[in-house]
């Protein structure tokens, strides 16, 4: 019979590492997580400086640290893939962020060398000390006069594709996102998994007692 | 184990979910089916890696669950956000910790020393080339170290077929192949014929592929004999002139650790002459153990700089799944941390590329001086 000494040692070493995997790693080195997003193939729609769009949004955490646009640059559909960069470089597509009275916060600009056929183009900025269900608005603009250049993932009502990302300000709020990531996670997952899942590391350990 | 992945785990697992469609010919079905399949590279290991890890999956099916399908064929940006890839990792690992009790009790009775199946089984570079890697070189790893107590024991049949079947899984065991039928010499004449047993598993399950386009495609696509000829001085290729230098030492050998010593010094000069992947470790990994254990301090010290200076390459490889991306069942968001290569990249004045190369140098200065020095030593 194993001592009663090894399964305690046995014991609080797994916690510890479970900890350290599970808390203490995640929550120090991953500050900037995923919020919302939306995310459509079933149309692509035209931009043009006809058609420019303008896409609400509601944030699900605090401190917004990125938004990002699919986008399509199709170099490879009707002309040269070469020919289409050399005329799609000198026409810009502005990406803006607006707040709720539609006010530019942060504003960027691309060129068609950046946009892939399609890319998500990322926008990345300085956190802003937003709040949770705070309004936000994306605005995506051009100065391409033609409509086949440059083109935008979403859907019929001119919804488009976006995502964002949040940041934790600092280690607390770290270990809150992370604490409701584990969360998620483990309510997300099979029972009868998790059932076997746990059957199997106990059994584990009996062998390593024996 | 389930906690570590790494995407040769996905790449392996989605060629061996054929195998339950009824797919035999994976090389040709890959090679017509190219444009549907969301991951288009091809199956670069030998027939019976895909029947026997086919198979394996297809036994372990039910407890693997209907989404681990779904899973294993999303290549796309959702591809992480799996939370029961924890479970998945944890069920296809089951078949790697079996052999690692196998290696384990093997070293145990080769050497009879429990220092040995303690080092084995608590020694983070195992656990990190078994579980945290998680490729599949473990089972091939243990056939040679069976044949290697077989032969040692002096029963030759078993030994061989062993090693065959390891040949049969990765090609990377014929390397031992000229040290197993050199360690007993009286016999030479007489192993022959045994030797021959070796080549048995690799030529009945390549036979039937032997005139296949695909396959010769897919199977020259793993590289490890280019890598092994890619160091050059003058045109001549270093590692297998040095590999006949220490099959040759080792033949007239009588050290009680021949084989060992003969496998360490071929793991040094591989170290420091081969662009390695990190897996490949674990073929040499449980010959090093003994020595490790009975040699003096100076030796050990040797060693573990050897091993820290091997970390410090692997780190310094451009690839996320190398470093935080092994945490992705923990948080798909490790996917997204800064790569140390990256991090020296961005925030100072050096190139990663160059450092690791610099590193690369010093493990060949290790391994070839060590190499020397350990066999003047023993």
């Amino acid at each position: 019979m194993p001592k009663i000494g090894k399964i305690l040692i046995l014991i609080t070493s797994q916690i510890l590492f479970l900890i350290t995997i599970f808390l203490v790693l995640p929550s120090i080195l991953i500050k900037e997580r995923p919020g919302i997003s939306q995310t459509s193939y079933s149309h692509i729609l035209s931009l043009d400086s006809k058609n420019n769009f303008n896409q609400e949004f509601i944030t699900d955490r605090n401190n917004l640290r990125s938004i990002s646009v699919l986008l399509k640059n199709p170099g490879i559909i009707n002309k040269s893939q070469i020919e289409i960069e050399t005329q799609n470089q000198s026409k810009n597509v502005k990406i803006e962020l607006q707040d709720q009275n539609k006010i530019v916060l942060k504003s960027f600009e691309t060129s068609g060398f950046s946009i892939g056929d399609p890319s998500w183009i990322d926008f990345e900025f300085p956190y802003l000390n937003s709040q949770k269900n705070d309004k936000f608005f994306i605005n995506i603009s051009t100065n391409n006069e033609l409509s086949d250049h440059f083109f935008i993932y979403g859907n019929n009502n001119k919804s488009i594709n976006f995502k964002t990302t949040f940041m934790a300000r600092n280690i607390k709020e770290s270990f809150k996102d992370n604490l409701n990531q584990q969360i998620n996670n483990f309510k997300s997952r099979n029972v009868f998994q998790t059932g076997f899942y746990l059957f199997t590391i106990v059994l584990i350990n009996i062998l390593i007692l024996i | 184990m389930p906690f570590f992945y790494h995407p040769d785990m996905k790449s392996q697992h989605f060629h061996f979910q054929f195998f339950s469609k009824g797919i035999l010919n994976i090389y040709d079905y890959l090679e017509q089916n190219k444009s549907k399949l969301g991951y288009q590279d091809t199956f670069n290991y030998l027939p019976l890696t895909y029947y026997t890890f086919g198979l394996t999956q297809t036994i372990l099916k039910p407890l693997l669950g209907s989404d681990f399908y779904l899973w294993v064929n999303d290549w796309g940006a959702s591809q992480n956000n799996y939370s029961n890839m924890i479970y998945f990792m944890l069920i296809l690992k089951i078949p790697y910790l079996i052999f690692d009790l196998l290696t384990g009790l093997i070293l145990c009775k080769l050497y009879n020393n429990k220092k040995v199946l303690y080092f084995w089984f608590f020694n983070p570079v195992s656990i990190y080339l078994i579980y945290v890697l998680g490729n599949f070189d473990i089972i091939p790893t243990f056939l040679t170290l069976s044949a290697f107590y077989f032969i040692k024991n002096k029963t030759q049949i078993p030994g061989y077929l062993s090693i065959g079947i390891a040949i049969a899984l990765k090609i990377y065991p014929i390397m031992f192949l000229p040290f197993l039928f050199f360690y007993d010499r009286k016999n030479i004449f007489k192993n022959i014929k045994y030797a021959l047993f070796s080549l048995l598993p690799l030529v009945l399950s390549v036979l039937p592929f032997i005139k296949q386009k695909s396959f010769y495609n897919s199977f020259l696509g793993s590289g490890l004999t280019q890598k092994i000829l890619e160091y050059k001085i003058s045109g001549l290729p270093i590692f297998p002139i040095l590999f006949i230098v220490i099959l040759t030492a080792y033949i007239f050998s009588k050290s009680k650790y021949k084989f060992e010593i003969a496998v360490t010094q071929t793991f040094l000069i591989f170290i420091g002459l081969v662009k390695f992947h990190p897996q490949w470790i674990m073929w040499f990994f449980p010959f090093l153990i003994i020595l490790f254990i009975d040699s003096k301090i100076k030796d050990k010290i040797f060693f573990t700089i050897f091993f820290i200076f091997i970390f410090i390459y692997i780190v310094l490889f451009n690839d996320i799944s190398l470093t935080w991306g092994h945490l992705i069942p923990i948080d798909p968001n490790f996917i997204n941390l800064t790569s140390p290569y990256q991090l020296i990249k961005l925030r100072t004045l050096f190139n990663p590329s160059l450092i690791q190369k610099y590193v690369h140098s010093i493990l060949l200065f290790l391994g070839i001086t060590g190499s020397f020095f350990y066999a003047k030593n023993r």
